[in-house]
């Protein structure tokens, strides 16, 4: 039934454990991932009186959030190669996560987005995690809300 | 990896949508599923108004009739699309406690329900059980937009 399960992450044991139940998933319906990770992008220091000499150029910037991306997509395109499903894995630069994560969706014709219920800010918020609650509320297609239970061990 | 599927409606147009769409993944994954209606407890005071002018007896006999009404519709479309399943209703006054209890009684792995159900988009963002069930339960929440 689903083709095509977009699953988002953010790199954090939360949301990566979710992001192995997503593979799961995928493989139990012969559907192919696409993986997606969000950065915010370059702020210019332009509110800052003084710039100080180690503020990173947008290069840089770029290339090291590119560089945590990359290795946050390898764990879950791990995942994916040992478990035989088709991968893909893209990384955007928005200040609003939630938007680009529902953009990814509509762009990569996704039929599901399967995400965790909690990610980098950790369980502390008592209810949904703020990007997983924003992606609930404007989103067409199908969410699956993937329940952590407890902070995985880091390992 | 989903073996087993509770899919909660309360009869309304929305409701009824996702339990096509739940039916149809339980079909493609080979899982079964169980299709439950929540009724509300008698109450003397209340807001539902057809509860004020109702005895107890004839409020019970209505409320099953629709909880019928409304299964027969899942097991007319999970026995079309040839899927396990089997269909029970629950008295309890909140009905996201009801649909995590069943679903944890009945050893579900996930609960797949519609964004909004009867009171519809009035809930702009998402509908108020289905909120209630995303925060409180244990197991994944697919949830139809």
């Amino acid at each position: 039934m689903y083709r095509k399960i977009l699953i988002p992450t953010d790199g954090s044991p939360l949301s990566t454990a979710a992001a192995h139940a997503g593979v799961d998933l995928a493989r139990q319906c012969n559907a192919d991932v696409v993986s997606v990770h969000v950065a915010p992008p370059y702020q210019y220091p332009v509110n800052v009186e003084i710039i100080v000499p180690e503020y990173p150029s947008e290069e840089e910037y770029q290339a090291a959030m590119r560089r945590h991306g990359t290795a946050y997509l390898d764990e879950v395109r791990k995942e994916a190669e040992a478990l035989g499903v088709q991968f893909s894995g893209t990384m955007l630069f928005e200040d609003n996560t939630a938007k680009a994560i529902i953009h990814a969706a509509t762009e990569n014709a996704c039929d599901l987005i399967f995400i965790g219920s909690h990610g980098r800010s950790g369980l502390g918020q008592l209810l949904l995690g703020s990007v997983t609650n924003k992606i609930l509320s404007t989103c067409k297609i199908p969410v699956l809300v993937y329940r952590v239970q407890q902070e995985p061990d880091k390992t | 990896m989903f073996k087993h599927i509770l899919v909660p409606t309360d009869g309304s147009p929305l409701s009824e949508a996702a339990v096509d769409h739940a039916i149809e993944f339980a079909r493609s994954i080979g899982a079964k599923v169980t299709g439950l209606h929540v009724i509300p407890s008698f109450r003397t005071f209340t807001y539902h108004a057809e509860m004020l002018e109702d005895t107890r007896e004839k409020f019970e006999k209505d409320s099953k009739a629709h909880a019928v009404q409304f299964l027969s519709k899942i097991e007319r479309a999970a026995r079309d699309a040839g899927v396990e399943y089997r269909i029970m209703f629950v008295t309890n006054d909140h009905p996201y406690q009801a649909i995590i209890d069943t679903a944890r009684e009945t050893g579900c792995d996930v609960i797949a329900m519609a964004s909004h159900g009867r009171k519809g988009v009035q809930g702009m963002l998402m509908g108020s059980e289905t909120q209630k069930v995303l925060t409180h339960s244990e197991i994944p929440v697919l949830v139809y937009r």
